[in-house]
């Protein structure tokens, strides 16, 4: 069966170099983890699918975890020890649609 | 729908800000919109928001004629909120704690914030959602503000409807 998903276009406080994206990505699932809750977590299920620019990157969620996904990416002032903070500008069901913000 | 919200002046709000975060007007405290702080032994002025935890002032800036009140610690006055319901002043609820504090603290806010929402809803109040934010670090998108209200206990269309009818009034009231 095939999950219906959205696409989350994020803007980060922070520049994220492209050797340290992976760790960013790992560091800001920790984020999520601890905001949303264990219980909570597998209907979000986050995946950062790509990266515009050195600021803003498009984060995957599941469709019931959208809401979810955005409230916890306002709350996450830290990653990886260091601050930082979030504004979702766009969301989509596609990643194509947020190519235009 | 157009969304609107307040911050304080030192998060050097512009219009590219406004526009990236979704909003049609971020509003300047003090300078769209007049905020007093009671607790700081500031008196209200009429078509402020009174943002206070001192139940006795807030009910004297209420019949003072305040538009709006800001409850610090989020906690329920009975007494208030009636005295609220019959001067027609809004309630808000500001964001920038639930983003600021974190763990059990803001698992607490959120939840007194909740009793705090559906008790004012309940007696008939207009309930508004601010960030009055200091720093850009708490301020948020209009997607997260409708997300935040929503973890609050307003539902998807109250919490659009909140922002722009509510937030908006205050912007265009004082």
């Amino acid at each position: 069966m095939r999950d219906k998903r959205r696409y989350i276009l994020v803007e980060s406080s922070c520049e994220v170099a492209e050797a340290d994206r992976e760790r960013f990505s790992s560091g800001l699932y920790s984020g999520l983890l601890q905001c949303i809750g264990e219980a909570n977590y597998h209907r979000v299920n986050p995946r950062v699918m790509d990266f515009v620019g050195n600021r803003r990157f498009i984060i995957r969620s599941m469709l019931d975890g959208c809401g979810l996904t955005v409230a916890a990416l306002a709350m996450i002032k830290k990653v990886n020890g260091d601050d930082v903070y979030f504004y979702t500008l766009k969301c989509s069901g596609t990643m194509k649609a947020l190519g235009s913000v | 729908m157009h969304f609107y919200d307040v911050v304080f002046d030192s998060c050097g709000v512009d219009a590219e800000l406004e526009r990236k975060l979704g909003f049609q007007k971020i509003g300047v405290a003090g300078v769209d919109v007049a905020v007093v702080d009671l607790d700081k032994g500031r008196g209200a002025a009429g078509g402020a928001v009174a943002v206070g935890r001192d139940r006795g002032e807030l009910i004297s800036a209420v019949k003072g004629g305040a538009s709006g009140v800001v409850i610090n610690g989020s906690e329920i006055e009975k007494e208030l909120i009636k005295a609220m319901v019959d001067n027609a002043c809004a309630l808000f609820i500001q964001l920038s704690d639930v983003m600021h504090y974190f763990g059990i603290r803001r698992s607490r806010l959120i939840y007194r914030d909740w009793k705090l929402f559906s008790y004012a809803r309940k007696a008939g109040l207009d309930v508004g959602f601010l960030t009055l934010a200091r720093s850009r670090a708490v301020m948020c998108s209009y997607m997260q503000m409708i997300e935040l209200a929503k973890i609050i206990g307003a539902d998807e269309r109250y919490a659009r409807e909140s922002i722009s009818r509510v937030n908006g009034a205050l912007l265009v009231r004082t």
